[in-house]
């Protein structure tokens, strides 16, 4: 009886492993014709669960033409599984304060296992010098 | 000994499942842009407003269109471009104001100094807009022949046109709906749509919850 009850235990998690890994095969040039402007980040990681699932790559900034800044931020799904994560922009002028604005929203993304997403974060106004990324498992 | 720990285990998570129970229910203020809020199937709720009004608001800035404007003499002048607010189309089940998300768009757009909206013009491109008393002073202005015009209506360089789509799909118990965003910035002199996007915010699942 506990050997089927075993047996039974060991199908269902080999199920529940199948069902839940969705991974992703991906191909991109071997030499890139774009000039990144990669920023050195500065991280506290409180969340090691978080970390694994949204593991960040690159951070990228870029200007338009008229000045507002741009954030790309390059996340990997280091486990098999989909992840939801949810980001949020923080942007800061030249006096460090915090800029209240309609475009710091929670925002959500998916992402398939093994898998890398760019997340972008545009400046509310041209004098926003710096920016902060936080990013929050879903429920928590 | 293992029993009075087994009993002691039991007693404390269940009273730890009612504190967290009677947490979860009482009421209590959240804060509104964040990720506690209530996400329903059917309905748009407050965080799908933000985040379409955001992407938006976004590319709209992105854009480079608003801000800088050409002369007659050819030169680029800097300045807040005027906008009027046109047709608003909700071809959804359910009713959404226009400025649930059109306002965050507006107030993203005039913080940022790149546009202002005027509110003397209706959506029929008539004077009489939001402003009671600044319509009253430009229809005083204006003859009815529209000879001369307040100066205003003479600077009102894009027209933004607004429509929500819904879809909805059902597979089994779980539900599944898609909110379709649709914004043109029109320059009102040439009539062309000089920007365009879409945001579409989809929803799946059984029922509504608390948090996202």
């Amino acid at each position: 009886m506990a050997n089927r009850i075993s047996k039974l235990t060991a199908l269902l998690a080999l199920t529940a492993i199948i069902v839940g890994c969705q991974t992703v095969n991906t191909y991109e040039p071997n030499q890139q014709q774009a000039i990144k402007h990669i920023v050195q980040d500065k991280r506290v990681e409180s969340d090691l669960s978080l970390k694994n699932k949204a593991q960040m790559q690159q951070l990228i900034t870029a200007h338009t033409p008229d000045g507002f800044l741009k954030v790309q931020a390059q996340l990997y799904n280091g486990t098999n599984s989909r992840a939801r994560i949810n980001y949020r922009f923080e942007w800061f002028d030249t006096s460090g304060m915090l800029i209240d604005t309609t475009l710091s929203t929670w925002k959500q993304i998916s992402l398939p296992g093994r898998d890398t997403a760019m997340i972008q974060g545009m400046a509310p106004t041209k004098s926003a010098v710096d920016f902060r990324l936080k990013l929050l498992e879903p429920g928590s | 000994m293992k029993m009075t720990f087994n009993k002691t285990c039991i007693a404390l998570g269940l009273c730890g499942l009612m504190l967290t129970g009677c947490e979860s229910t009482r009421a209590k203020r959240i804060d509104p842009a964040g990720t506690q809020t209530i996400t329903t199937i059917k309905r748009l709720d407050i965080q799908d407003a933000a985040d379409a009004a955001a992407a938006m608001s976004q590319s709209l800035l992105e854009s480079g269109r608003l801000g800088k404007h050409v002369n007659a003499a050819g030169e680029t002048v800097l300045r807040p471009s005027v906008i009027a607010i046109d047709r608003y189309v909700n071809n959804t089940s359910q009713q959404i104001d226009r400025d649930e998300v059109l306002k965050k768009i507006r107030v993203a757009l005039n913080k940022a100094g790149v546009a202002q909206t005027i509110v003397t013009i209706n959506d029929q491109g008539d004077l009489g807009g939001e402003s009671n008393i600044a319509s009253k002073f430009a229809r005083e202005n204006t003859p009815a022949d529209r000879s001369v015009q307040t100066p205003e209506l003479l600077v009102v360089d894009y027209s933004l046109t607004f429509k929500i789509i819904e879809n909805r799909a059902q597979a089994g118990q779980i539900r599944q709906t898609t909110f379709t965003f649709q914004m043109s910035l029109v320059d009102v002199k040439t009539g062309l749509a000089v920007w365009e996007d879409e945001k579409q915010i989809t929803k799946q699942g059984k029922d509504s919850s608390v948090g996202w």
